[in-house]
């Protein structure tokens, strides 16, 4: 019904007329239909940038507040420094060992007497393999060194790689691998000294070492083997 | 075979300028009446005529083919002349407006010279009673004649449903041939 238009209807609408619009606005709409469109990027390219700015900053800032903290951080390994510095010179191994004296008084030492374990021959001859393969360090590192657990002997030396002089820091790595760990080893390098014929070394050692450790119970076997005879 | 409308829009929109020109020679005179006659100001429907066209050449990135382009077209009128509406401090209540109530001749209908010829006596009744329209009626009668537009289509173009599309359509329809003396 309404789809199909009326013959006489359309006929007075056509009769109506037939206006068009004038062919200025014509050639405005077709101008502008020529013109480019505004891209993407065009149209948001200023909230772009405004956003990225603000992103920018944030992150800036953020950073910034992030990497405060890290100076504070350092200090701690900085306050150690002047230490090394004001040591008399000294042969290499000297400025490691007060470091590693002052964190041996700083630190109860745990009471070995506490394990006084009867000395196995095979960790004896163990041990001797090593001390005689490792050299001769000086007895004074030797046996501060032997006092500090594992742990506390690593953070040690990460401490001294920090604040030492490289030199100092090469040198202390070449005599990592001397050092003894244990109060057997100690004896153990002491008996050595003693079968070498370094007493004086060896007395000095033993000083040290029943001084730092006076609870220690030297087994009889051993204390043949480190006393002076 | 002359492209269809629709290919037209999607050429355009592809960067074809050419394809514009010739979809909007095929539509700038049904476009431009249809405004004309439903703002009855020609500075009025000139102005909106230039927007309607520059609102389909700022959508032309979005176009799709969903529709007719001629309901595409007709829908982006719509909207502009609803706008327009609104300005005028008119509401949507008169736009849809479907009530088929006695037809509201413009005042001094019958002040017209006796001596008009008959023909143009007829034209001149079916002229106002077509102005007489409530908006609606006459959007949906122009969206009819002038864009080929069937009732689904018209419809879709207004917003509206089917059924008061038709409903509008058959008043608009009914009054406008009541005026004609053709019932």
């Amino acid at each position: 019904m309404t789809e199909d238009r009326d013959p006489n209807l359309q006929a007075a609408y056509r009769a109506l007329g037939a206006e068009e619009p004038p062919r200025a606005l014509d050639e405005a709409i077709l101008a502008a239909a020529r013109r480019p469109r505004r891209g993407w990027v065009q149209r948001w390219s200023v909230p772009l940038s405004l956003a990225a700015v603000v992103v920018l900053s944030v992150v800036v800032t953020l950073r910034i507040q992030h990497e405060q903290p890290a100076p504070v951080q350092e200090k701690a390994p900085v306050a150690e420094t002047p230490a090394a510095p004001a040591a008399p010179p000294a042969p290499a191994p000297a400025a490691p060992v007060q470091i590693r004296k002052e964190a041996s008084s700083a630190k109860p030492v745990p009471p070995p007497a506490a394990a006084p374990q009867p000395f196995p021959s095979v960790m004896q001859d163990k041990a001797a393999e090593q001390a005689a393969g490792a050299g001769a360090p000086a007895a004074g590192v030797a046996s501060v060194e032997g006092s500090l657990s594992r742990s506390e002997a690593e953070a040690a030396r990460m401490l001294e790689s920090r604040s030492a002089p490289a030199p100092a820091a090469a040198r202390l790595m070449a005599a990592k691998p001397a050092l003894p760990e244990t109060p057997e080893q100690e004896l153990e390098h002491i008996a050595k000294l003693r079968a070498d014929g370094r007493h004086d070394e060896a007395d000095k050692a033993l000083a040290e070492f029943r001084k730092r450790l006076p609870d220690y119970r030297i087994p009889a076997a051993v204390l043949e083997r480190v006393e002076r005879r | 075979m002359a492209a269809g409308d629709e290919q037209l829009m999607l050429a355009y929109r592809h960067g074809d300028a050419g394809a514009f020109d010739e979809l909007y020679r095929r539509h700038k005179g049904g476009l431009y009446r249809f405004v004309l006659r439903s703002v009855r100001e020609r500075a009025v429907a000139e102005e909106l005529y230039q927007e309607i066209w520059m609102r389909a050449i700022e959508a032309r990135g979005r176009y799709e083919v969903q529709a007719k382009f001629s309901t595409w077209l007709y829908t982006i009128a719509h909207h502009r002349l609803v706008d327009h509406w609104r300005k005028r401090g008119l509401q949507l209540v008169s736009l849809d407006q479907d009530g088929a109530g006695a037809m509201e001749l413009p005042a001094g209908a019958d002040a017209e010279p006796q001596r008009i010829a008959e023909a143009k006596q007829g034209l001149e009744r079916f002229s106002r009673a077509l102005a007489a329209l409530p908006p609606a009626q006459r959007e949906a009668f122009l969206m009819h004649h002038e864009a080929e537009m069937g009732v689904a289509e018209i419809a879709r173009a207004t917003g509206a449903n089917e059924e008061a599309a038709k409903s509008r359509l058959r008043y608009a329809t009914e009054k406008l041939k009541e005026a004609l003396g053709d019932d």
